[in-house]
C-alpha cells in the first residue's frame, strides 16, 4: 500500500496530510488533524455524528476516504466558532437548550450552518427536512429546531 | 479496513484503463455510502479502490433531442433539485429525494444505487419502472442496453451484468410528454428520513386523447431480489379507460402475485402484500391527479 | 397557582457545559490520546451457551505490533462482576452464556493490528443447548446458566385480600401484555482509556453513568484497594441506563497494568449493541376487577421476564415494576408476582424508569379494557381511580403531598377542548377505547 498525499483546505487553512489510502476522512479529521469535534456515532452514515461541510455541503465522513477530500473545502465545528467564541448557530443552541449529551451536537451545528447558508429564512418544516439526517437521542428535537429558528431569526436581525 | 492502494482519475478513459489493468481486484467508488461501509468493516477487501468523484465528465443531467441523459454521477441531491426532472419526471424526482438522508444524497449516485442493484435501491426502482437504457463503458468498448436487460440473464447470477472492467457512465430514456404520460413513486419506510425502503413502488402510465390507458409499468422495490414487475396488473389496464376504479381491480393480482413471490418468507408476506396495495393505491391517486383524470380523496 | 419568584425554577438558564458541546471542545472518551498508546479489542463469543475447550492465542501473540493477548487467567484478582449480583466474568473462565461473552482480550499498536490479532485467535466450544425462552429456562430439565436454578430473582406484592375481593367485582378483565426487549441506541458507542500513572494508580477515563461502581470493580478484578484505582466520567454522550453497567473498563485496565502503556478501547456501533444491556422485556398475565361505578377493586398480576444471561440491574427492575403494577390508581387489594430467570438471551439491565414503564403498559391496557367493558371513556375511568393526597398505594404508603395526576389529567381534558376538540371527541368515546 502505497500512502497518499491528500490536500484539501480545512476550517479555512490549506494542509497536506500524508495518510494510508484506507482510512477514512473521519480517520484523517480526528487521528491526523486531532479535530476530535467530528464523532463516530455509527461507522454506517445513518447517525450524522461524523457530519461535516464538504464543499458546502453537510456529509457524513465516514463515509468518505480520506482521499476522496482532495482538494476540497472542508469545515468541522472548530471552524465555526469567532475569535474562539460561538457564532450565531452555536449560541443559538446554548440558549435554546438545545444541548444534552453533547455528542450529536456538532454534526447538528454544521448540517445547520450548511442549511442556513443556502436558505437564511427557512420554515420549521424545511429546517426538519435539512435535520433529519441527524439523530439525537436525547432532546427530542424540539429544541433543536428552535435554535436553527432561532439562530436564522438571529442572523437576519431579529430579536 | 485492510490495506489498498488509491486512484482517483479525472477522465473515464483513466478510470477504464485502471479497471482493465487490475480487473476483479478493484473496488469502486461512486457514492462511497455502501463501500466505504463495506471497506470499513472488512466486507470488501479489494487491492485497489479507485473514486470516480474527480471525473467531471460524469456528473450531468441533461436533455438533447428529447432525451433525457443522466451521468451515473449525479447525485441524489442533484437529481432531487433538477427543475427539469421534477417537471417531466416525477418517478425519479420523488426516489432521489427520499434516499437515505441529506447527507447521503449528498455523496450518493445514480450510477452507484444501480451499479450497487440493492433489493431496496429506490433510484434503481425508479429507473427500471422508467425502463431507462443504461451505458456501460469499458476499454473494449460501449454498450447501451435496457436497464431490465442489464439486470437479467447471466446478470442475475452476479447482481447485474457489469463486468469487472466495466463502468455504469450513463443512464437515459425519453422524456415523458407529461401530457399523456404520468410517473410517480412512493416509498414505504420505518420512518421519514435514515430509512432503508421497506417498499419502494414505483408506476408510469401513458393514455391517449381518449383517456384510454395505452402503456403501465408498475414496479414494487424490495419485494424481491430485483424489482417486482407487475405484469398482468399493467396488461389489465392498458385498453381501459384509465379510473381509480380500473386501477384498483389490478390489486388482487398485485396481492396474488406478492403472495406466490414471498413463498419462501412467510414472515414476511402479510405486510408486504398489505404495504404494497397502500403503496399502490397513493400511486394511484398520484398518477390520476397529474393526469387531470380524477381527484382521489383517500 | 402562584408562581412565587424563585431562583432557578421558571428561570431561564444556559447548561453548565453547553459551551464546551457547541465549541467542540467538550472531550468525550473516545477523543482522549496519551503518548504510547494501544488501541484494545475484545474476542468475543459466536455461540451462545458454551464450555471452551481449547483457545489458541499463540498466533495473536506472535504478530508483530502486538502488546498482548489476554486470557481469564491473567486477572490478578477477582473474575466477577456486576452492579447487584457479582455474575458476570471479566473474561470467560468456566464457559460462555451468551454470543459476545468476553474470551480474550488484544491490544496493539493500531485498530487495524487489533483487528487482525482478533482474527488470528482460534477457539473450540463444546456447544450447550442454548436457552432462548423463559419458559425454557422454568422447565425441569432446561440445562441451568447459572448454578443450579435459572431464576434469576422473584419479587412478590401482597396487599389487601385479593382472593376474596373478586366477589365484589361488578365487572372482572383478563389479559396478558408482553413488551419487548429494547436497546438504550445511545449515541457515542462505549470507549475508555485505561493507564497506570506515577504513582502506580490505575487511572481510566470512560464513557459511564457510574464511575464509583466502576472502581470498585476495577479494583476487585485487580485485587488491589480501591485507593489505587481512580475512575473519571469522560463525558458522555447518553446512556439512559446502559452506561450503569461496565463496559471497557475492566479490559483496558487489565491490558494497562500487563502492558504498562495507556491502552484505549472504542467499541464499534455492533459490538456496543451487542453486549451492553437491554430493557427488560416483560410478560404480564393480568386480572383486573372494578365495581360497575368504575372503582377499582382487586388487581392480580402474574410477571415474568427473560432477563438474559447477566443479572445486571434485575434485582432492581423486580422492585419497581410489581410496586407499579397498579399504575397511579387507587386500589385496596393487589398481588403481584413476579420471576426474572437467567437464559442466554442479551443481558438485560437499567433502562429509564427501571421496569415501570413495562408495568404502565399493563395497567393502562387494563384501565382501558375496563372502562370498554363498563361503558365508560377512557378518561373518565381514570379520573375516577386517580391517585390524590390521601391515597395510600400497594406498599402501604400514603401520599401526603404532591399528587398532581387529576389536576394533570383535568387541565389536559380542558386544553384538548381548546385545541383538538375532535381528538377529545373521539377519546370520550367509549368504542375508541385508548387514550
Amino acid at each position: 500500500m502505497n500512502k497518499i498525499t491528500v490536500h484539501c483546505t480545512v476550517n479555512h487553512k490549506p494542509v497536506a496530510v500524508e495518510i494510508d489510502p484506507n482510512k477514512r476522512l473521519l480517520d484523517m479529521l480526528r487521528e491526523d488533524l486531532n479535530l476530535t469535534s467530528v464523532k463516530e456515532g455509527c461507522s454506517e452514515g445513518e447517525c450524522g455524528a461524523c457530519t461535516v461541510i464538504f464543499n458546502g455541503e453537510p456529509v457524513t465522513s465516514c463515509c468518505v476516504l480520506a482521499g476522496q477530500a482532495e482538494g476540497a473545502d472542508i469545515i468541522t465545528l472548530e471552524g465555526v466558532s469567532v475569535d474562539g467564541k460561538p457564532d450565531v448557530v452555536q449560541q443559538a443552541f446554548m440558549d435554546a437548550g438545545a444541548v444534552q449529551c453533547g455528542f450529536c451536537t456538532p454534526g447538528m451545528i454544521l448540517t445547520a450552518e450548511a442549511l442556513l447558508a443556502k436558505n437564511p429564512a427557512p420554515t420549521e418544516e424545511e429546517v426538519k427536512q435539512a435535520m433529519s439526517g441527524n439523530l439525537c437521542r436525547c432532546t427530542g428535537y424540539a429544541k433543536i429546531v428552535e435554535a436553527v429558528l432561532l439562530a436564522a431569526e438571529r442572523a437576519r436581525g431579529g430579536v | 479496513m485492510k490495506p489498498f492502494d488509491f486512484y482517483a482519475p479525472t477522465t473515464v478513459d483513466e478510470a477504464l484503463e485502471l479497471m482493465h489493468k487490475y480487473q476483479d481486484s478493484v473496488s469502486v467508488i461512486a457514492g462511497g455510502t455502501d463501500l466505504v461501509l463495506e471497506l470499513n468493516e472488512y466486507k470488501a477487501t479489494p487491492a485497489v479502490v479507485i473514486d470516480l468523484k474527480k471525473i467531471k465528465e460524469l456528473n450531468y443531467i441533461r436533455v438533447e433531442d428529447g432525451v433525457f441523459r443522466i451521468g451515473a454521477m449525479a447525485t441524489h441531491a442533484s437529481l432531487a433539485a433538477d427543475q427539469a426532472v421534477k417537471e417531466k419526471v416525477r418517478i425519479l424526482h420523488d426516489a432521489t429525494r427520499q434516499v437515505g438522508s441529506p447527507q447521503i444524497r449528498n455523496l450518493g449516485t445514480i450510477g452507484g444505487n444501480i451499479a450497487q442493484s440493492s433489493v431496496a435501491g429506490d433510484g434503481l426502482a425508479a429507473c427500471v419502472t422508467l425502463n431507462a437504457d443504461v451505458t456501460l463503458r469499458s476499454v473494449r468498448g460501449t454498450r447501451t442496453m435496457s436497464i431490465n436487460d442489464f439486470l437479467a440473464g447471466e446478470g442475475a447470477q452476479k447482481r447485474n451484468i457489469l463486468a469487472a472492467d466495466e463502468l455504469l457512465t450513463e443512464i437515459s430514456f425519453p422524456v415523458p410528454d407529461t401530457k399523456h404520460t404520468a410517473t410517480a413513486f412512493y416509498k414505504l419506510a420505518k420512518r421519514k428520513s435514515l430509512a432503508i425502503s421497506v417498499i419502494g413502488g414505483g408506476m408510469v402510465v401513458t393514455v391517449d386523447d381518449n383517456g384510454v390507458c395505452t402503456h403501465a409499468s408498475m414496479r414494487g422495490g424490495a419485494l424481491g431480489r430485483y424489482p417486482m414487475h407487475f405484469a398482468d396488473c399493467e396488461a389489465l389496464l392498458v385498453g381501459k379507460k384509465l379510473s381509480y376504479a380500473a386501477m384498483l381491480e389490478t390489486l388482487p393480482i398485485m396481492h396474488d402475485q406478492i403472495l406466490e413471490a414471498n413463498r419462501s418468507r412467510p414472515w414476511s408476506v402479510f405486510y408486504k402484500k398489505e404495504g404494497a396495495q397502500g403503496v399502490f393505491k397513493k400511486l394511484f391517486a398520484d398518477i390520476l391527479g397529474q393526469l387531470g383524470i380524477e381527484e382521489v380523496q383517500e | 397557582m402562584s408562581m412565587k419568584n424563585y431562583a432557578v425554577l421558571a428561570q431561564d438558564h444556559v447548561k453548565v457545559d453547553s459551551l464546551e458541546k457547541v465549541m467542540g471542545t467538550a472531550k468525550f472518551a473516545a477523543d482522549y490520546k496519551m503518548p504510547d498508546m494501544l488501541y484494545g479489542g475484545v474476542f468475543r463469543s459466536t455461540v451462545p451457551h458454551a464450555y471452551v475447550k481449547k483457545l489458541n492465542m499463540e498466533k495473536a501473540r506472535a504478530l508483530p505490533g502486538v502488546a498482548c493477548v489476554l486470557d481469564h487467567t491473567a486477572i490478578p484478582g477477582k473474575n466477577r462482576f456486576g452492579i447487584i449480583f457479582k455474575d458476570e466474568p471479566c473474561l470467560v473462565d468456566d464457559k460462555v452464556r451468551r454470543y459476545g461473552d468476553a474470551i480474550a482480550v488484544v491490544a496493539a499498536e493500531t485498530p487495524e493490528l487489533v483487528h487482525e490479532a482478533l482474527g488470528l485467535i482460534e477457539v473450540e466450544y463444546e456447544e450447550l443447548e442454548a436457552i432462548s425462552t423463559f419458559e425454557r429456562a422454568m422447565e425441569e430439565d432446561s440445562p441451568k446458566v447459572h448454578g443450579n436454578t435459572n431464576v434469576n430473582v422473584t419479587k412478590h406484592l401482597e396487599y389487601g385480600n385479593v382472593d376474596e375481593a373478586w366477589e365484589k367485582c361488578d365487572v372482572i378483565v383478563e389479559n396478558t401484555y408482553s413488551t419487548h426487549i429494547l436497546s438504550h441506541m445511545f449515541i457515542e458507542p462505549d470507549a475508555g482509556i485505561a493507564y497506570l500513572d506515577e504513582q502506580g494508580i490505575m487511572n481510566v477515563i470512560v464513557s459511564t453513568q457510574n464511575p464509583h461502581y466502576d472502581r470498585n470493580e476495577v479494583a476487585a478484578m485487580l485485587g488491589v484497594p480501591q485507593n489505587r484505582v481512580r475512575v473519571k466520567q469522560a463525558v458522555t454522550g447518553g446512556g439512559f441506563g446502559g452506561k450503569l453497567d461496565i463496559s471497557v473498563q475492566l479490559h483496558c485496565a487489565l491490558m494497562a497494568l500487563y502492558t504498562k502503556r495507556p491502552v484505549k478501547m472504542v467499541r464499534s456501533r455492533s459490538e456496543s449493541t451487542m453486549v451492553s444491556s437491554k430493557r427488560h422485556p416483560v410478560t404480564m398475565k393480568c386480572k383486573t376487577g372494578a365495581t360497575k361505578d368504575g372503582k377499582l377493586v382487586a388487581v392480580d398480576c402474574y410477571m415474568t421476564c427473560d432477563a438474559g444471561a447477566y443479572s445486571s440491574y434485575a434485582p432492581a427492575v423486580i422492585g419497581r415494576a410489581p410496586v407499579h403494577i397498579v399504575g397511579p390508581y387507587e386500589c385496596p387489594n393487589v398481588r403481584c408476582h413476579a420471576v426474572f430467570a437467567y437464559t442466554n438471551n442479551p443481558m438485560c439491565g437499567a433502562f429509564r424508569g427501571f421496569g415501570v414503564p413495562q408495568a404502565a403498559v399493563c395497567h393502562e391496557g387494563q384501565m382501558n379494557a375496563l372502562a370498554k367493558a363498563l361503558n365508560m371513556s377512557p378518561l373518565e375511568i381514570r379520573m375516577i381511580n386517580a391517585h390524590h393526597v390521601g391515597s395510600v398505594i400497594p406498599t402501604g404508603q400514603e401520599l401526603t403531598e404532591s399528587v398532581g395526576f387529576l389536576d394533570t389529567l383535568t387541565q389536559a381534558r380542558d386544553k384538548a377542548a381548546e385545541v383538538m376538540p375532535e381528538a377529545l371527541d373521539r377519546l370520550m368515546k367509549t368504542e375508541e377505547g385508548g387514550l
